[in-house]
């Protein structure tokens, strides 16, 4: 089935470079963590998603 | 009393009683129903809460207005529930994610910097709700490797009845999360007993003035305080914070304080990233971000209270 909703999330970054993001999806967190591989939440984030994915 | 079921935890096994119950079933038939599981349950407290919308009093507000023939409290939602979102996330703690997270619209409160302010404050925005089909597209999350299912808002306690239909809709066995601005009434606490098995809430200001100013809600610690012990007693508890500009030390330090006299052991995450969205360029110290600065002094303070912090 399609869900009837537009899937989103919102990303907002600041001019200092920092990334603020909401409503993270899966394919934000990768996008996200391939920005910034040393942000150790964002590859958690990520991770989880591969690793629920791969079950 | 309704629906006592067995539960996966030790809890809900104690008699409720509803002075307000309206649904055709007796009492003591729906006790010896109640044996079905958690989907059968909800679905006879989906009628109670619907028939306690003529009279509502699901949040703290308690404004008692007749939301069956139209009229509106101060979340102005009607009978019916509008969904702005349903969708797999992996914003929330990480022992919960991936979550299938569905976002009922309209809220309780008035948060001036509420991230999703559009669709919060307006209890018609988005889509009415097919529940088929939500079903459907949650087991389909749940077969994608969702851990667990999420029902938010705004705030779902204002759509008590349509979220206890969305439970009875759902398999029994996946976890289900509440997440909620704990401003619920005694009444809608009942009616959620033993339904989820986490309570992930939201301890926003740690003093009235705040509350009052920010988010046009009185009175509100008393009412967060009673609900978040009681959600310790009777579910899993994941208590956030948002670390708010300018509110460190008059929001986050009295909660991190009372926190840690009296849930010591609950989980705490701390958010850091504050995003002024919504209206709060109405306060002068909302207009930006939070510092680094004051990311680690909340840290601190939630060191030095001994919270268990949790990401």
């Amino acid at each position: 089935m399609k869900s009837n909703f537009t899937i989103q999330g919102e990303v907002l970054i600041l001019p200092d470079g920092k990334i603020l993001a909401h409503n993270i999806t899966p394919e934000i967190a990768a996008i996200l963590s391939a920005l910034d591989p040393q942000n150790k939440l964002m590859r958690q984030r990520a991770a989880k998603t591969r690793r629920s994915a791969n079950k | 009393m309704i629906c006592d079921f067995p539960t996966r935890s030790s809890r809900g096994d104690e008699a409720l009683t509803f002075s307000y119950l309206k649904t055709n079933e007796s009492p003591h038939v729906v006790s010896c129903k109640a044996e079905r599981g958690r989907a059968f349950a909800a679905s006879l407290r989906a009628k109670i809460a619907r028939a306690s919308l003529a009279d509502c009093k699901l949040c703290a507000h308690e404004c008692g207005v007749n939301r069956l023939i139209g009229e509106q409290g101060l979340c102005h939602a009607g009978a019916t529930a509008n969904i702005f979102s349903a969708q797999i996330e992996v914003s929330d703690e990480l022992e919960l994610i991936p979550t299938f997270a569905i976002a009922l619209s309209g809220c309780d409160l008035r948060c001036s910097f509420c991230i999703t302010g559009k669709e919060s404050w307006n209890p018609r925005a988005g889509k009415n709700l097919n529940l088929p089909a939500l079903a459907e597209r949650a087991v389909q999350a749940l077969d994608e490797g969702a851990r667990t299912i999420m029902i938010l808002g705004g705030e779902p306690t204002i759509h008590l009845p349509t979220a206890l239909e969305i439970v009875a809709a759902l398999p029994d066995e996946p976890k289900l999360v509440w997440k909620t601005n704990a401003h619920a009434s005694a009444q809608a606490r009942e009616l959620l007993h033993g339904i989820f098995d986490v309570w992930l809430a939201d301890y926003k200001f740690g003093n009235d003035t705040c509350a009052q100013r920010l988010a046009l809600v009185p009175n509100y610690n008393q009412i967060v305080q009673e609900n978040l012990l009681w959600a310790n007693e009777n579910s899993e508890l994941i208590v956030r914070h948002l670390v708010m500009p300018g509110h460190v030390e008059c929001c986050w330090r009295p909660i991190a304080e009372w926190l840690g006299e009296n849930l010591p052991q609950v989980k705490i995450n701390l958010r850091s990233g504050f995003w002024p969205a919504w209206q709060a360029g109405k306060h002068s110290e909302l207009r930006g971000t939070t510092t680094s600065l004051e990311t680690d002094l909340a840290t601190k303070i939630a060191r030095d209270y001994n919270l268990n912090l949790v990401e």
